[in-house]
C-alpha cells in the first residue's frame, strides 16, 4: 500500500476514535497494512459502540469470532464490521474481553438481525451467553451434545 | 392453527444436511424455521493442530464445489500473518484470479442445472452440466484435478501454465459466454420458466440489507455488494474486466439472471487476465516449519455463494491458535427462511435452491398432520408433486405471476 493511502486510512481511524469518544469510550484504533482496523472496547460499551458505528456507516456485520484465552482468564469476542458505501474506510474488527468464569454479554440482535445466527454459533462452540437473545440454542452441533460442552474452549 | 412440515435433514447428494420446518395453511407457507447441526466436522478445531503451511490443504475440503476460494482465502490470511502478501509475484496472483473465476463459472453452472432440475426443466440441467464439464477440464489442467484442485499454496501457486492451456481456456471462455447468453434468453423468454421463477421467493432490498444477505442473493435484490470490488484483493480491478452484476427484482428469476451475468463477467476476466499474463516466478519459498510472530489476521473474499471470511490468531507457535471460518451460506440462512415464507409448498424447491445453499437438498419430506398422521415424501416426490401442481394450476398462476 502506498504511503498516501496509509495517510487516508489513519485519518479515517481518527474519525472512528472520535465516534467512539461520543459515547464515552477511549480507545486506540490501529490500521494494519491490509486495510483492517483493530480496536478494543470494554464489554459494557460494546452495544453502544456497535450502534453508533452502524449509524455512521458500518452497516454490514460480517461475523462474530470468539477466542478462548484461559491463561489470561478471559474470552475475546471480535465483531467484524464492514463499511458500506464509505470511500476508503477500513474493515473494522472490534474486540471486547469478557471474564472466562462468567462468559455473558449483551446481545446485539436488535441492531443487526443477522447476529442471531452468529451469536448462536459463538454460544454453541464457546459457551458465551448472550443476554437478551431470543432462542439462544445450539446451531452447528447436534442437539444431544451435553449442555456444558463447548468444543473450542481450550481447557 | 396450521400444519407443521419438517423438510430434511438427510440427503447424500449434497454436502450438508438441514431441516426446514415450515408451517402451512392450505398451500401457503406462513412460517419457516431452519435447523442446522447434522454435519459438524470440527474443521476449525482440526486446523489448530496443523502446520501453518498445511492449513490451506485442509481448508479446501470445507466445500467440495468452491474448494479453490476456501483454499485461497485461507492462504490470504496466512500470508498476512506471515507478512509476505506484498512479496507474492504478480503472475501467481493473476493465476489465482484465473482459478477463482473458473471456479465461479463452474459453480454457477452447476447451480443453474440444479435450480432448473428442481423446477422440472431437465433439458437446461443437462446443457449446463455439459458446459460445466468443459470448465472442469480447464481447471484440471490448471490444478491437476477436476475438483479440490489445490491451485495455490502459501507463497504463490503450485503449477505454472503454458500457451496450450491459455489457448484452451480462451476457447472455452468464448463458448461459455455464447452459452450463457443463450441461457439468459431462455430464462427471459420461456413462459413455463417464467411461471416457476418470476415473483417467487422475493427478497426485497431493505430485507436483504437487514438480514445481512451476501453474494448473488443480495445482488439479485439490488444490493451492489461484491467483495472483489470492495477489497480488491489479489489485484481485482476494472482493468481486468471486473464489474458488479446487479438485478433489482429480488425474485428467483433475478437470482438466476444475476448469476448468469456473473458467468459472462468471469469469462471476460479469465480472457483478459490470460491475454496480459505477466511473466516471472510463480512462488516465493516459505520455510515449511515457519512460525509467525504472535498476532492476528483477517481475510475475506467473494466466493461463488457470497462473502467468505477467515480469521486467524497466532500465539507464535508453528500451528494456529485459532482459525475461524464463516461461510456465505450461514449469512444467507435467515434470508432463505424469509424467502420461503408467503409462497406455496410447490415453490419450496425453487425458493430454497435460489440462495444456492451449500447445505440443502433433502432426501425426506415428512408431512405431520397435527402430530397424529405422518406422511413421508422423498425430495424427488416433492419435485414431482410440485411439477404436477403447477401443470394443474398454471391457468390462474399465469395471471398472478406474469
Amino acid at each position: 500500500m502506498s504511503s498516501e493511502q496509509k495517510q487516508v486510512s489513519s485519518s479515517q481511524a481518527q474519525s472512528i476514535v472520535e465516534w467512539l469518544k461520543e459515547i464515552g469510550v477511549e480507545t486506540e484504533v490501529k490500521v494494519d497494512k491490509y486495510n483492517v482496523a483493530w480496536a478494543e472496547v470494554p464489554m459494557e460499551k460494546i452495544k453502544d459502540s456497535i450502534r453508533i458505528l452502524k449509524e455512521k456507516g458500518y452497516r454490514h456485520l460480517t461475523t462474530i469470532s470468539g477466542v478462548d484465552l484461559p491463561d489470561e482468564g478471559v474470552m475475546e469476542l471480535i465483531y467484524h464490521l464492514a463499511p458500506v458505501k464509505m470511500d476508503g474506510y477500513p474493515l473494522l474488527c472490534l474486540k471486547t474481553r469478557i471474564p472466562r468464569d462468567k462468559p455473558e454479554i449483551e446481545t446485539i440482535t436488535d441492531i443487526f438481525t443477522v447476529a442471531i445466527v452468529y451469536e448462536r454459533e459463538v454460544y454453541d462452540l464457546l459457551g458465551v451467553k448472550f443476554i437478551g437473545h431470543k432462542g439462544l440454542s445450539r446451531i452447528l452441533l447436534p442437539r444431544d451434545v451435553p449442555e456444558d460442552y463447548h468444543p473450542l474452549r481450550k481447557k | 392453527m396450521g400444519l407443521y412440515i419438517p423438510i430434511g435433514p438427510y440427503h447424500p447428494a449434497l454436502k450438508e444436511p438441514i431441516t426446514i420446518k415450515i408451517k402451512v395453511e392450505g398451500e401457503k407457507i406462513i412460517d419457516a424455521d431452519i435447523e442446522l447441526g447434522y454435519n459438524h466436522r470440527g474443521i476449525e478445531k482440526l486446523l489448530e493442530s496443523k502446520l501453518w503451511i498445511s492449513v490451506p490443504f485442509i481448508a479446501e475440503h470445507i466445500c467440495g464445489i468452491c474448494s479453490g476460494v476456501h483454499q485461497l482465502t485461507a492462504i490470504m490470511g496466512i500470508e498476512r500473518i506471515f507478512d509476505i502478501e506484498d512479496k507474492i509475484p504478480e503472475r501467481a496472483m493473476m493465476l489465482r484470479i484465473v482459478g477463482l473465476e473458473l471456479e465461479r463459472i463452474h459453480s454457477h453452472l452447476l447451480w443453474l442445472g440444479v435450480a432448473a432440475h428442481e423446477a422440472g426443466y431437465d433439458t437446461i440441467f443437462m446443457y449446463t452440466w455439459r458446459d460445466r464439464e468443459k470448465v472442469l477440464d480447464v481447471l484440471e489442467i490448471l490444478g491437476g484435478r477436476r475438483v479440490v484442485y489445490s491451485i495455490g499454496k502459501v507463497g504463490g501457486v503450485r503449477r505454472d501454465v503454458d500457451d496450450k492451456f491459455i489457448r484452451k481456456a480462451k476457447e472455452t471462455m468464448k463458448y461459455i459466454k455464447k452459452q450463457a447468453k443463450e441461457y439468459i434468453r431462455i430464462f427471459e423468454e420461456d413462459p413455463i420458466v417464467q411461471a416457476r421463477f418470476r415473483n417467487v421467493a422475493i427478497l426485497p432490498y431493505n430485507v436483504a440489507v437487514d438480514l445481512g444477505a451476501v453474494g448473488p442473493t443480495a445482488r439479485a435484490s439490488g444490493v451492489p455488494y461484491d467483495i472483489r470490488a470492495e477489497d480488491r484483493y489479489f489485484g481485482y480491478s476494472e482493468e481486468i474486466g471486473m464489474r458488479v452484476a446487479v438485478r433489482k427484482e429480488g425474485d428467483a428469476l433475478a437470482k438466476v439472471l444475476v448469476r448468469l451475468d456473473e458467468v459472462i463477467i468471469s469469462a471476460d476476466i479469465v480472457e483478459n487476465v490470460l491475454e496480459n499474463l505477466p511473466s516471472g516466478p510463480i512462488e516465493i519459498k516459505v520455510p515449511p516449519l515457519k512460525a509467525p510472530s504472535p498476532g492476528e489476521a483477517y481475510a475475506r473474499s467473494e466466493a461463488p455463494r457470497g462473502e467468505l471470511v477467515y480469521y486467524y490468531r497466532s500465539d507464535g507457535k508453528r500451528t494456529p491458535y485459532r482459525v475461524k471460518v464463516r461461510t456465505p451460506t450461514l449469512a444467507n440462512i435467515l434470508s432463505a427462511g424469509y424467502m420461503v415464507r408467503g409462497g406455496y409448498i410447490a415453490d419450496v424447491p425453487v425458493a430454497f435452491a435460489s440462495i444456492d445453499p451449500c447445505i440443502a437438498c433433502m432426501e425426506r419430506y415428512v408431512v405431520i398432520d397435527d402430530g397424529k398422521k405422518i406422511r413421508k415424501m422423498r425430495w424427488a416426490r416433492l419435485i414431482h408433486y410440485a411439477n404436477k401442481w403447477f401443470k394443474q394450476n398454471l391457468h390462474w398462476l399465469k395471471e398472478e405471476r406474469l
